[in-house]
């Protein structure tokens, strides 16, 4: 009954506001970079006198139809771009490139107070944050690498993991629900160097966007984020080579146009050099310490007519390391992502904008592990071929419908063993061929529509309906995604959301190790897909002529059918997995109070997050609600970057959370009729995650110093960052491990802190 | 460029060289409960272990702190009521006192016997029902190199018949001796136990896992055991299996589990359920009994 009303609905709707659409012009086109014709995503344009605008999506397109008119006054405006007034006179649709020219300095703004962008107060999209590239390539970091995850966990609602990880957790949920996508291509693992730093090579993106509630329909498949990552196109005016030299790494970029206006490529690579500078300071023992990664990020459009463009991007990272030192701390890791997408972008007239992806990536790591006289290995594996296609349809102002489908087909290698050390013989090995595979399939279609009902009022719904198989079990489920929002004055609005995602692949996570000994697998019979409800109530508001925003969102977020392993699971060779799981629920809340300025000398952003996130499995801790390992109750970050002059800017960042939870023994209890191997010491556990290590806090800064060189009789620009990672050498906490004195019995706690202060120095140029 | 990689190579050592250090974790708020232990085995009188749980980083180690003295311990068949006293032994093997309460009455088979422990005014009660029936040990033998899920070690074979019928629960007990040259679980003795002299003496050792019967009911069973203490060539030795009734079985595979999960970092923590005495106290009240031991020798 619900289909039979709901397609004629459908229907009547587009044809409705369709015919609306009849007595308007639209103006479309591509929002660029005007030196290197770069896409411009989320650039804004709007007419001066109704104040009806939109802003480009992640192509640089937007389409504007407005009342007909003898002429329009349009303002064009993107955060460091001089925004661009312009009057247009046309009685039919018009297709509108603008091409927008970067400021010299990015601080100092062309003070257009009308250009300044209200989208975070006006449009109906809530927990959505535009991660600043101006912040990535400024903010300390750690050995002067520019990272985008690290600056992510300075969001409000977005925690680290351990000391140093580039691992983020959002709203209470799990490294494994937050989707990493770049170039639509999943991204399983964006770490490099255990996670000190991402895999991310900034010089390569275009643009960082982070959803972490409200989630739009085209998004799906993970709980708690989705981190969307595009990579730049390639300059098409000229060729450009940009490049850096760090304590850990280098990085070159070279971008040129291959046919002029019409094809343009970007390659950027970057290799560290570790592995050749502790060389000599290392044993020759294939035990010994060493370490190296790469990362090489490759992308290609070609501009089939004025309507079709293609685009070939391609990614690939890996890191290899061995580490031999502290017995708590002896691994072998190795690897690596590699991704694959070919879009085709195709324009309908002048409202409807498709885009047809072909993604492939693949994803492996292999972990070998020592802690005392015990070895773990532990090999997961991902391929995956996507294929998928979207739709935006903009038939008028008021709204933007979309509407679209995607499958996946997934190849999942989980396995893993641990054991004790041998004495003699070989320890045992796994890879790949080793493991059974574990295929599945994924569809989903969705459809959606921001509808801007009045001046004050704005509704963005959507549905989104997933489908997974594997083998014989079948999973259909149902999405509903709503956000509304209401202005109460132009520079203020209350926003509510509401949203179901589901999740079909799962990330198990060891509990005590100290290393990452995860394992990816995907939803069977027993392992039911994850599913999260979130409700959020927020107030933005911005001032200062929207230099300043400001907001205090809160949310409550429920999430089912969360995987752990079982008290006692150990994995071995031929065991499956799914029986050492057990399942639980999980809930999260909380308030996040964020003020951000984008504009003058000096930028930056504060947060604060109050929340609390416990989890509940009938299996473990008596059944009893425990926190979630990375629960945080409070958490503050302050960044900001401040510019002295042409040449100087000095940036820093601040970040404070409440300890991680950890499981420690509250009592301790003789046992005389063990095993005659054993101490005859044993716990007492009284409650699972049921202590905190110390808190987490770190100052880092940076200055920066920048200046015009020539070589060559050519000029180029450089780049020196000084910068120190935690200035004042907090002794975080990696992790905290037990240990009880074989003579004594006597108990005690030890803790292994990665990271004291670290100075940096590296260059960057481009030619 | 010299100064760069002089500084690359300086962080790169930084970065890998983690400090560890002892710190100082605020004990979390503990109530300290009896840990009561105890195993008839039907032709001995009874021992049992009385100690309280402590606090796990502040409380008290060492075995005198922990024992209760204090305490009225009975047990009963119905018949005649033991009352146990406290008493202790000096243990070579673990070069320390032992404490516990020990009884004068003969435990007898087909019996069920009440346990009444009477401390602070609180009483802690149990039964046991000695009915459980010995293993038939059928031979013995050695590997060299045996993998299971304590990793790649030596074994000592056991063979022996289950008892058909019945759920049984086994483990596995060695008469051997020892003395300083050799090592428990790999470490040196004589660098711990300074209460062995350069003779040796006899000690009883128990297998850290507890076997069941499922899906093997009345068949042979093997199990295969990594020796606590090293041996030498030609070491004569005697090796049985104890039985134990399901109560003390859960109890002690609970801290095998435990045990393996303190060692091995990659094994998930394991909570000691409440038992007989819910939550007023830790451990077990049951009974045991132990095969015919055949002898045995080393071959390396």
């Amino acid at each position: 009954m619900l289909k039979r009303t709901a397609i004629p609905m459908a229907v009547l709707c587009l044809a409705a506001t369709f015919a609306q659409a009849q007595n308007k012009v639209t103006l479309s086109g591509y929002i660029k970079d005007a030196a290197s014709q770069e896409a411009l995503i989320g650039a804004t344009i709007f007419q001066t006198n109704s104040q009806l605008g939109t802003t480009t999506n992640e192509y640089g397109f937007y389409t504007l139809t407005l009342p007909v008119a003898d002429t329009f006054g349009l303002v064009i405006s993107y955060i460091g771009y001089q925004a661009q007034a312009k009057k247009v006179a046309t009685k039919t649709n018009l297709r509108l490139d603008i091409l927008l020219e970067p400021d010299g300095l990015e601080l100092a703004q062309v003070e257009v107070v009308a250009s300044r962008n209200n989208d975070n107060v006006q449009r109906a999209q809530m927990g959505v944050v535009d991660v600043p590239m101006r912040a990535i390539n400024t903010l300390p970091v750690l050995g002067g690498e520019r990272d985008i995850l690290k600056v992510i966990q300075l969001l409000p609602g977005v925690q680290g993991g351990q000391e140093g990880t580039t691992g983020f957790y959002v709203r209470g949920g799990n490294l494994d629900q937050n989707l990493v996508q770049l170039d639509e291509a999943t991204v399983y693992n964006p770490n490099h160097l255990f996670g000190l730093f991402s895999t991310f090579n900034v010089n390569a993106l275009n643009n960082v966007t982070l959803i972490k509630g409200g989630f739009p329909a085209e998004y799906g498949g993970r709980l708690s984020s989705i981190l969307d990552i595009t990579m730049k196109e390639g300059n098409r005016e000229k060729y450009q080579v940009e490049g850096g030299l760090g304590l850990l790494s280098a990085n070159l970029t070279v971008q040129g146009p291959l046919v002029k206006n019409k094809s343009s490529f970007i390659i950027s690579a970057r290799r560290s050099y570790a592995d050749l500078l502790l060389k000599p300071f290392v044993p020759k023992s294939k035990n010994g310490t060493t370490y190296y990664l790469y990362d090489l990020n490759a992308k290609v459009n070609y501009d089939l007519g004025k309507n079709d463009k293609l685009f070939l991007s391609f990614f690939n990272g890996k890191d290899d390391a061995r580490y031999t030192g502290a017995n708590s701390l002896n691994y072998g890791i190795n690897f690596g992502n590699a991704t694959g997408t070919l879009r085709w972008n195709h324009l309908i007239g002048n409202r409807l904008f498709t885009n047809t992806s072909l993604v492939f990536n693949d994803y492996h790591l292999a972990l070998s592990t020592t802690q005392g006289k015990y070895y773990a290995l532990l090999f997961t594996a991902i391929t995956d071929v996507t294929a998928k296609s979207d739709l935006t349809f903009i038939p008028n102002p008021k709204h933007q419908i979309k509407l679209g489908a995607a499958y996946t087909h997934h190849k999942l290698y989980p396995g893993g063993v641990s054991a004790k050390i041998p004495k003699k013989g070989n320890r045992l090995t796994i890879d790949r061929k080793s493991i059974q595979q574990q295929p599945s399939d994924e569809a989903a279609v969705y459809l959606s529509d921001e509808w801007k009902a009045s001046d004050n009022f704005s509704i963005s719904g959507g549905l989104r309906a997933p489908y997974f198989t594997r083998g014989t079990r079948n999973y259909i489920k149902i999405e509903p995604r709503l956000t509304a929002k209401l202005s109460i004055d132009p520079t203020t609005s209350m926003k509510a959301s509401w949203t179901v995602m589901n999740q079909f692949l799962h990330l198990i996570s060891n509990s005590t190790a100290s290393l990452p000994t995860d394992i990816w697998l995907s939803s069977s019979n027993l392992v039911k897909p994850q599913r999260s409800e979130q409700y959020a109530l927020g107030l933005f508001k911005n001032f200062n002529d929207n230099a300043i925003e400001a907001s205090i969102e809160g949310y409550y977020k429920t999430m089912h059918h969360q995987v752990l392993f079982k008290e006692g699971a150990q994995i071995l060779l031929n065991s499956n997995i799914e029986d050492l799981l057990t399942f639980g629920s999980g809930k999260s809340y909380g308030v996040e109070f964020f003020v951000k300025k984008n504009f003058g000398k000096l930028a930056g952003w504060a947060s604060y997050t109050l929340s609390k996130t416990t989890q509940t499995f009938p299996e473990l801790n008596f059944g009893k609600p425990f926190p979630f390992t990375y629960d945080r109750r409070h958490s503050v970050s302050v960044a900001g970057s401040y510019e002295f002059s042409k040449h100087w800017t000095f940036a820093a960042d601040f970040v404070f959370n409440t300890g991680a939870a950890f499981t420690l023994p509250t009592g301790r209890v003789p046992v005389y009729e063990d095993g005659s191997l054993y101490n005859g010491i044993y716990y007492d556990l009284s409650g699972r995650n049921n202590a905190r290590l110390r808190n987490y806090h770190r100052l880092d800064v940076s200055f920066i110093y920048k200046k015009q060189r020539h070589l060559f009789g050519k000029a180029y620009d450089s780049e020196w960052v000084f910068g120190a990672y935690n200035v004042y050498s907090r002794s975080n906490a990696y992790f905290v491990y037990l240990t009880t004195d074989r003579y004594t019995g006597v108990p005690s706690a030890k803790q292994l802190s990665l990271l004291s202060v670290i100075p940096s120095v590296s260059y960057n140029f481009k030619f | 460029m010299k100064n760069i990689l002089f500084s690359a190579s300086i962080f790169s050592v930084l970065v890998l060289a983690s400090c560890t250090k002892n710190i100082t974790i605020p004990q979390p708020a503990y109530d300290e409960k009896p840990s009561i232990q105890c195993l008839l085995e039907p032709g001995t009188v009874p021992f049992l272990y009385l100690d309280r749980s402590v606090a796990f980083l502040t409380g008290p180690h060492l075995p005198e702190d922990l024992f209760i003295r204090d305490a009225l311990v009975e047990i009963t068949d119905g018949d005649v009521t033991d009352h146990l006293q406290a008493d202790s032994l000096f243990d070579r093997e673990s070069c320390q006192f032992k404490y516990y309460y020990k009884g004068s009455e003969l435990t007898k088979s087909d019996k069920t016997y009440q346990l009444s422990i009477t401390l602070n005014g609180q009483t802690y009660t149990a039964s046991t029902t000695t009915d459980v029936v010995a293993a038939q040990v059928d031979s013995v033998s050695y590997t060299a190199a045996f993998n299971d899920i304590y990793g790649e070690h030596e074994g000592v074979i056991v063979y022996f018949h289950d008892q058909p019928g019945r759920a049984d629960f086994y483990r596995f007990v060695m008469n051997t001796q020892v003395d300083t040259t050799g090592k428990h679980s790999g470490v040196k003795l004589h660098d711990f136990n300074t209460c062995l002299g350069t003779d040796t003496i006899q000690v009883v050792e128990l297998g850290r896992s507890v076997y069941n019967d499922q899906n093997l009911d009345g068949q042979q069973i093997q199990i295969i055991i990594e020796p606590a203490y090293s041996h030498t060539l030609g070491l004569e030795v005697t090796v049985g299996i104890e039985s134990l009734d399901a109560v003390s079985a859960d109890f002690l595979d609970q801290i095998d589990r435990q045990k393996l999960a303190q060692l091995n970092p990659f094994v998930e923590p394991v909570f000691l359920k409440d038992g007989q005495f819910g939550k007023a106290a830790i451990g077990f009240f049951g009974n045991r009994v132990r095969s015919q031991f055949l002898p045995f020798v080393f071959p390396e």
